[in-house]
């Protein structure tokens, strides 16, 4: 099956052994982070391929329609993939968005920022309750992760310009 | 809820809120939801055992023991084995983020040979392979990570210069 960009989405010879060693690179990579393998996979080869339909990413990992379609929604609610309407087809494309440093250095720290808001607010909210049991270790335990914010977001000016990829002109 | 909850209602509501907050946001990221639910509990109650999780959750014991067991063996938890039933502690959420992350980096490192060969041969038998579909993903995405991997080898020197600071004082 040929995608939207004229290409086929099952590659060939050396460059598909290429393309299995990246998948377990980034399947490897998903397990130090406890990620869901099945979404891992998907990811990798969206990472791949840039942009798929459902069926090609069936064709690829040989995963059943229905837990294609679940894990995608799951992607597309965390706003991590990009849903496209594929013109004068009754089918969608689906599209990796940046990876999560380059949303975050695109977005000068403005999810993290919502966060640390949220938090904070929760935290005002805790007050009220100074007197239940709980409230010393949860809001000892937001402020801990509060903290842990600010310092990352302190080295993150140093640390983007390590790992993020300058973007192409 | 049962009744041997460590924290009251009005706490245990604002809690469930900050969860199901956290689970929306990005750093959820690819994470399963069980995962990420259960270690977003562990931000927020420091020490737990697995019935208490299953009250927490609603999970079944199965399934919890095999999350545990992923984050005893990645370092993210530790275990008590003095206390029975037994105890699961996250102590530092700050330590834990960052030696997870750390190890990460490392999980990543260790794949720089295998790409680096990747991109030679691609480069070397650029005639060769021009022609095949996928050629310019492959490179693309081989390129980005080793620029990345370059980034990550510097942040885990700098870590590693800290610790060590930290371990003399």
């Amino acid at each position: 099956m040929v995608g939207s960009s004229g290409k086929n989405h099952i590659f060939e010879g050396r460059i598909k052994e290429f393309e299995q060693v990246l998948v377990d690179f980034i399947l490897d990579s998903g397990k130090a982070k406890s990620a869901d393998l099945k979404i891992q996979l998907i990811l990798a080869y969206l990472a791949i391929h840039k942009e798929l339909t459902q069926k090609q990413l069936k064709d690829l990992t040989n995963f059943s329609i229905s837990t294609i379609s679940k894990k995608l929604r799951n992607l597309t609610d965390l706003g991590i993939i990009e849903k496209r309407k594929i013109q004068y087809r009754n089918e969608n494309l689906y599209i990796l968005k940046p990876e999560i440093y380059q949303r975050v250095a695109d977005s000068s720290w403005d999810e993290f920022e919502k966060i640390a808001q949220f938090l904070n607010e929760k935290l005002d909210e805790l007050k009220k309750f100074k007197n239940q049991r709980g409230y010393d270790l949860l809001s000892e335990r937001i402020q801990e992760l509060l903290k842990t914010f600010q310092l990352i977001e302190k080295i993150w000016d140093s640390l983007k310009e390590l790992i993020v990829m300058p973007k192409k002109e | 809820m049962s009744n041997r909850d460590r924290f009251d209602s009005d706490i245990r509501e604002i809690e469930k809120e900050i969860i199901n907050y956290l689970l929306k946001s990005i750093i959820s990221s690819a994470r399963g939801t069980i995962t990420s639910t259960i270690l977003f509990y562990f931000v927020t109650r420091k020490d737990l055992t697995q019935s208490e999780l299953k009250d927490l959750t609603q999970y079944s014991v199965g399934k919890i023991s095999q999350e545990i067991k992923n984050f005893v063996d990645l370092g993210v938890i530790k275990v008590s084995k003095r206390s029975k039933p037994r105890i699961y502690s996250m102590e530092s959420i700050m330590a834990e983020t960052f030696s997870r992350a750390i190890n990460l980096l490392k999980i990543n490192i260790k794949w720089e040979p295998k790409l680096s060969e990747i991109k030679d041969e691609l480069e070397t038998k650029k005639q060769e392979l021009l022609n095949l579909d996928g050629y310019e993903n492959i490179k693309n995405i081989v390129e980005e990570n080793l620029f990345r991997i370059s980034g990550y080898k510097k942040v885990v020197n700098l870590w590693e210069d800290l610790k060590k600071k930290y371990e003399k004082i």
